[in-house]
């Protein structure tokens, strides 16, 4: 997968429902403070870590049924 | 769905709960007795806390249990609820409107220390809710600007009221107390709830921002409401339109908070 695509996909992802401001930066700043990485190095291995830091997150603002619907989706896209 | 669309319906929410504000100016046209006017803005300040407080309940309960939202929903419904029966104990207000006693001042502190004390509560757990999430990425100099503004704006709200009643207050006049009591949770309210006007603002254009863009106009309302009363006067306008122009204010701060709790519905509901 070409760099930089992984980041772009889970953050169309998020910005229906974070916007796309907040689903750009909502992925920089858990991908910089979890994995200690740039968004645009992410390898689909990192997803799933990327997306367990992202889960307190959506549960708060969604509910926990809603935001884990939207992990499932996205994990999907990435097996 | 395309996203437009999907923003279609909340802004259809949002125009209604517009239109719905201006109602009570539509009183003011075709009512020109003064205490059927009373009467129809009693009734329908009744409905509206009625309405807020049951659009908020179903925010809440669509969260589950031990879920962060859950709680601050309830409460701020719960503020709006404890109005309607000390409303319905008071009945229609002359202020503005013609001269009476005012009946059970007790009951309309107490009702108002209530249901700040349960508002300020309830924003304070959005807040909290919005800052735990790690979405805030506000600097640091920038959250003390924004309470700063916040304090100001407090200031100028309650300012006035405090300083005219304080005195008494402190005299121990039960009425002033009740109402030191009342400007100060005022003040605070727009204190605590700027970290919801923040996630109104870096949430823009996502589905999530609506209910507290709507929550944020909810609380814009109610300064509304205060800067009429504070103001209205100075600013020359004669009793009957201070009282009509409250009326439109607190109309818009009860439906948008209605409007906020069946957008956070709809959020959940669409992601689904």
């Amino acid at each position: 997968m070409p760099p930089g695509t992984i980041n772009a996909r889970i953050e169309a992802k998020l910005a229906p429902l974070l916007g796309p401001n907040m689903a750009r930066n909502a992925t920089r700043t858990f991908c910089q403070r979890t994995l200690q990485m740039e968004p645009e190095a992410l390898t689909p291995a990192d997803v799933p870590r990327l997306l367990a830091a992202l889960r307190p997150a959506l549960r708060t603002l969604l509910g926990a049924a809603t935001a884990e619907h939207l992990l499932d989706e996205i994990t999907r896209e990435f097996r | 769905m395309k996203q437009p669309r999907r923003h279609l319906r909340f802004q259809a929410l949002a125009l209604t709960t517009l239109v719905i504000g201006l109602i009570p100016a539509s009183f003011a046209v075709s009512i020109a007795e003064p205490v059927r006017l009373a009467s129809a803005f009693f009734g329908w300040a009744n409905a509206m806390y009625l309405f807020a407080a049951g659009g908020m309940l179903v925010a809440a309960l669509t969260f589950d249990r031990g879920e962060r939202l859950r709680p601050a929903w309830l409460m701020v419904s719960a503020s709006y609820l404890v109005l309607v029966p000390a409303l319905i104990r008071i009945g229609p207000k002359a202020s503005g409107l013609f001269v009476e006693a005012v009946r059970a001042p007790w009951t309309d502190s107490a009702a108002s220390i209530v249901s700040g004390a349960l508002a300020v509560s309830g924003f304070l757990l959005l807040s909290r809710a919005w800052r735990a999430s790690g979405l805030d990425t506000t600097s640091p100099a920038g959250r003390l600007v924004a309470q700063l503004v916040a304090l100001a704006v407090a200031g100028a709200m309650a300012g006035p009221e405090l300083v005219e009643k304080l005195p008494a207050a402190l005299g121990g006049d039960v009425n002033a107390i009740g109402d030191v009591c009342t400007d100060l949770l005022d003040g605070s309210l727009f204190v605590v709830a700027i970290p919801v006007l923040r996630a109104a603002l870096v949430l823009g254009g996502g589905l999530v921002a609506w209910p507290w863009v709507l929550l944020t106009a909810s609380l814009v309302s109610w300064l509304g409401y205060d800067a009429t009363a504070v103001y209205g006067g100075a600013a020359g306008l004669d009793a009957r339109t201070v009282r009509v122009v409250e009326e439109v204010f607190r109309t818009l701060g009860a439906a948008f908070a209605f409007s906020a709790g069946i957008a956070q519905r709809w959020v959940m509901t669409e992601a689904e």
